[in-house]
């Protein structure tokens, strides 16, 4: 397959990077599967798989895009005739199948052991996947080096997981989240949903659309 | 004209790195960007690529919109490409997203690969690629699509002399077929050799432009004598010698080098060659070499930009 768009590259590059591949399926499952099939607490493998989506989302992607502005590539595709929020659009999405697949395994033996799996478990799974990327492009916008792109990736990361109630509850904050959804239908917690985790990933990837041309080194409103 | 600038200034910081340029580029015009290191070439490409936005002045590059980004390739001073891809995956990608269709893209990167004689590395990941390698592939991917602005960033970086002539034939052949092409050098020779004009730079501002020809003649020189000595000397009493219009200097490693730019009214260039090895000789200088030559671009370039050897 030759690559005839951003989102076509990224899924060429992953799948060809063996040994990359091999560490982005290997890790989650190294670190998670002991977490699920040990006599712990649910709410364990919950926070763990939670993690993992936030940090492999926001930090694959931001990381990505910041190496790839500090290599020039992202100042060349701003000369292409392509609108910068297709371009965020296609490599959201490449990452967003690559980030849910490498969890998958892990994600599936969890609920094979603790629950059945629920249409609000792949909705939420699915949200909290975009949203990380999505956020994951945010923080690669803001200006800077590579070691700062480095620095708001970890930063973003913690805050996510504290502000989405994985460390202590976070009555105000949980519910503004995506992230909070996942882990609570992953604990089947009761009435979870005051908000659509659909809504709110949309409300992220929206932001991330809306500020990509500052990623790609354009004013916004100069057209094409 | 394709490309209208109008008082153009641009700063980074407290640098200004462009400073009311304003310049016309033709439709079918090869355009040289010659200056100094510095000089605001690099960033005069990027804001008529609309790739950075002027603090002040205008920029008119029709037609607006997308259908102008379509039809511009840019090189750039880097070797970015996706690494993991081979070199033909890499242009297939910048032909594709340019709107080739598959087939045009297909036959028009094979005879782009050929000409700068990668075919045999095409199947290659970027990864392995020599820099010149990378800079050919990058000059492809600007090329590829047939755009009607080709702005080029320092283009003959990194290329061997075969892979010059080649662009060189290509650049020559978009401009033939309505293409306006923009490039930046810091070679001399290359501007002389290519652009139909030359803009000459320095610290951001435009000094002159003007076809290669047209430049020289305006130093007023009609031959140059380059003269080498052991030691330096005090040059001014060889601006006394009637058809001296212009003295450069400069210390060379261990030795002296004046540079003499000269009308030889009625004197032949090897009877002011004696006058002027004469004169040194009165100041004490000791000859250990000379060139009696014509002026070129060179000299246009050092006595523009205030070179110690330019002629003045």
């Amino acid at each position: 397959m030759r690559p005839d768009s951003l989102f076509q590259k990224e899924i060429i590059t992953d799948l060809r990077d063996r040994r990359g591949l091999f560490f982005k399926f290997a890790l989650p499952a190294a670190l998670l599967l002991p977490l699920i099939f040990a006599d712990l607490p649910v709410s364990l493998p919950a926070t763990g798989i939670t993690v993992a989506v936030i940090f492999s989302g926001v930090f694959g992607s931001s990381i990505g895009l910041v190496r790839l502005r500090e290599n020039g590539m992202l100042e060349r595709m701003a000369m292409l005739p392509i609108s910068p929020r297709r371009l965020t659009a296609g490599y959201i999405l490449a990452n967003t199948l690559l980030d849910g697949a490498q969890i998958a395994v892990p994600l599936a033996a969890f609920l094979f052991v603790h629950l059945p799996a629920t249409p609000e478990v792949a909705v939420s799974f699915v949200s909290a996947v975009v949203a990380a990327n999505a956020l994951g492009v945010i923080v690669a916008a803001a200006p800077g080096s590579s070691g700062e792109g480095h620095l708001y990736a970890i930063v973003t990361v913690m805050a996510a997981i504290a502000l989405s109630g994985l460390v202590t509850a976070t009555p105000h904050a949980q519910g503004l989240l995506p992230f909070w959804y996942l882990y609570a239908t992953l604990l089947a917690i009761p009435g979870t949903f005051p908000l659509s985790p659909v809504a709110l990933a949309s409300l992220i990837l929206g932001s991330a659309l809306v500020i990509s041309p500052w990623l790609f080194g354009r004013s916004v409103g100069s057209g094409g | 004209m394709a490309v209208t600038l109008r008082d153009v200034t641009k700063w980074f910081g407290t640098v200004r790195a462009l400073d009311g340029v304003t310049l016309d580029v033709g439709k079918g015009e090869i355009l040289g960007l010659l200056g100094p290191n510095g000089s605001g070439k690099s960033t005069l490409l990027k804001v008529i690529a609309r790739l950075i936005p002027p603090d002040d002045g205008s920029v008119v590059r029709p037609p607006a919109g997308r259908a102008t980004m379509h039809g511009t390739g840019m090189l750039f001073d880097h070797t970015a490409h996706w690494e993991a891809l081979t070199g033909y995956e890499n242009a297939w990608f910048f032909a594709r997203s340019y709107g080739m269709d598959p087939e045009a893209a297909h036959d028009r990167l094979k005879g782009l690969f050929e000409a700068f004689g990668l075919r045999e590395r095409l199947g290659d990941p970027v990864s392995g690629y020599s820099y010149g390698m990378r800079r050919k592939l990058g000059i492809i991917e600007a090329l590829a699509h047939d755009p009607s602005l080709i702005l080029l960033d320092e283009p003959s970086i990194g290329l061997d002399y075969r892979a010059r002539i080649t662009l060189a034939g290509l650049l020559r052949d978009a401009a033939r077929q309505g293409a306006t092409v923009i490039f930046s050098t810091n070679d001399v020779s290359e501007a002389a050799d290519l652009a139909d004009r030359v803009a000459l730079f320095d610290r951001g501002r435009l000094l002159v432009s003007g076809e290669p020809s047209a430049l020289i003649r305006s130093l007023g020189a009609v031959v140059m004598i380059e003269l080498r000595l052991k030691a330096p000397i005090d040059t001014r009493p060889l601006e006394e010698i009637p058809g001296v219009e212009g003295i450069g200097a400069e210390e060379r490693g261990e030795g002296f080098s004046i540079t003499v730019a000269a009308t030889p009214d009625g004197l032949g260039p090897s009877s002011l060659l004696a006058r002027v090895v004469h004169a040194v000789a009165a100041q004490g200088g000791e000859v250990v070499g000379a060139d009696l030559r014509a002026p070129g671009l060179p000299d246009v370039f050092l006595a523009y930009t205030g070179g110690e050897s330019g002629a003045s």
